[in-house]
C-alpha cells in the first residue's frame, strides 16, 4: 500500500466511524424535557367523582394521555396559570389534542363543590374535567400520587389557604404514570413531551 | 434646571395619577390591575408596583367588590406552593415593591360579583407613614385578562 492509499484508507475508516456515530445518534430516542418517572410503582389509579357527578377512575381515560393537576379554586395565582398552560398545550397540539385529557383534582373539596368545579374547570378548556371526593377520598388520591397538601388554619373571617404540590402528572394512553412536570414548565416543553408520548 | 425638574414632576404626576390626592402624592403606584375571574372563582389577584418616598406600611386594604382584601405572599419550594397572609406590607423608603404573579399580591376574597376583563374595581389602601399618620389611598384598578397581565405568556 502506498502512503497515499494508506492515508485514504484511514480517512475512509474515519468517515465510516463518524457515519456510525451519527446514525446511532439519530436512532437514539428523543428525550423528554420534563422529568421522566416511567416505571414508578405509585400513582396507578384514583376513584373520584367528576364535576357532573359521575364516578371516575383512571381507566376511563385509557387511550388518551392524561394531564393530572391537583389544586383549589381559592388559589388566585398559581392554579389558574397552570390550568391555562395545560389548556394552551392541548390547543397547540391541534388534532392530537383530542387524545389528551386535562384533569383537575381539588385538594379543597369542602369549598370546591361539584357546582363550583363545573363552572371553573371547563372555563379553561371545554374538555377538561374537575374531580372531587370526600375529604378521605381526596387525601387517599393525593397519597397515591405522592402529592403533599395541607390546609392552613382559617383566619378570623374563616378564609384559609391550602399548601399543595403544584405539578402536573402525565399518564400515557396505556394508563402508566410517565412524567412529572414542575409547575413552572413552559407550554413548549409540555407540548413537546405530550407529542412524544402520543 | 428648574424647567427640567418641573417637567420631571409633571411626568411623575402623569405616571402615578392613580394614587389619590389623599396620599399627598406620596405613594407611587403603577401597573395596578386586578385579574379577571374564571367562572366559579370567588377570589381575584391584584398586582401593582408600589413605592413610597419615605418609609411606610400598608396596614389594611378593602374593596367594595369583595368581603375582604388580604395581603398574601406566595412561595414555591420543592414544588410545593404555599400562600401566607401578611398582616402588613412594608414599603421601605424609595424602594419599588412589586406585587406580581408568583410572589406577593393582594387578594380580593369573597367577591360579590365576577370580575370581567375591561371592567374596573375600586380598592382602598390604608397606609401608615413613619410619622404615624394614617392615610387612605383610593385606586381604581382596570380588570385585565391574566394573559395580558403576564409578560411572556402570549401564544
Amino acid at each position: 500500500m502506498t502512503d497515499r492509499r494508506r492515508r485514504l484508507a484511514i480517512r475512509g475508516a474515519g468517515l465510516t466511524a463518524l457515519a456510525l456515530v451519527l446514525s446511532s445518534c439519530a436512532r437514539k430516542p428523543e428525550r423528554f424535557l420534563t422529568t421522566d418517572i416511567t416505571g414508578v410503582d405509585w400513582g396507578r389509579d384514583f376513584r373520584l367523582t367528576d364535576h357532573t357527578g359521575m364516578p371516575r377512575t383512571l381507566a376511563d381515560f385509557r387511550g388518551k394521555a392524561v394531564m393530572l393537576f391537583f389544586g383549589y379554586t381559592h388559589c388566585p395565582d398559581q392554579c389558574p396559570t397552570t390550568l391555562a398552560k395545560m389548556a394552551r398545550a392541548v390547543d397547540r397540539l391541534g388534532e392530537d389534542g383530542k387524545r389528551v385529557q386535562g384533569l383537575f383534582v381539588t385538594v379543597d373539596p369542602k369549598r370546591d363543590t361539584q357546582d363550583i368545579l363545573a363552572q371553573y374547570v371547563p372555563a379553561f378548556h371545554p374538555g377538561f374535567i374537575g374531580l372531587r371526593g370526600s375529604e378521605s377520598e381526596v387525601a387517599q388520591t393525593a397519597q397515591d400520587f405522592k402529592v403533599f397538601f395541607a390546609r392552613q388554619r382559617p383566619d378570623a373571617s374563616g378564609f384559609y389557604t391550602v399548601d399543595h404540590l403544584a405539578a402536573i402528572f402525565v399518564i400515557d394512553p396505556q394508563g402508566r404514570l410517565r412524567l412529572y412536570m414542575k409547575g413552572d414548565s413552559d407550554v413548549d416543553a409540555i407540548v413537546h413531551d405530550l407529542k412524544l408520548l402520543l | 434646571m428648574q424647567k427640567a425638574g418641573f417637567t420631571r414632576s409633571l411626568f411623575g404626576i402623569a405616571a402615578f395619577a392613580a394614587a389619590s390626592a389623599l396620599a399627598g402624592g406620596a405613594l407611587q403606584v403603577r401597573d395596578a390591575r386586578a385579574i379577571a375571574t374564571v367562572p366559579g372563582q370567588s377570589v381575584a389577584a391584584v398586582y401593582m408596583t408600589i413605592a413610597s418616598p419615605s418609609a411606610a406600611r400598608i396596614v389594611s386594604a378593602k374593596s367594595d367588590a369583595a368581603e375582604s382584601v388580604q395581603i398574601h405572599v406566595m412561595s414555591m419550594q420543592d414544588g410545593i406552593m404555599r400562600m401566607r397572609r401578611l398582616d402588613v406590607l412594608d414599603l421601605p423608603a424609595g424602594r419599588e415593591i412589586r406585587l406580581a404573579p408568583g410572589g406577593t399580591h393582594l387578594m380580593l376574597a369573597g367577591l360579590k360579583h365576577p370580575l370581567r376583563a375591561g371592567g374596573a374595581v375600586e380598592l382602598s389602601l390604608a397606609v401608615v407613614g413613619a410619622d404615624g399618620e394614617r392615610r387612605v389611598v383610593r385606586l381604581n384598578l382596570p380588570v385585565v385578562d391574566a394573559r395580558l397581565g403576564q409578560a411572556g405568556h402570549h401564544d
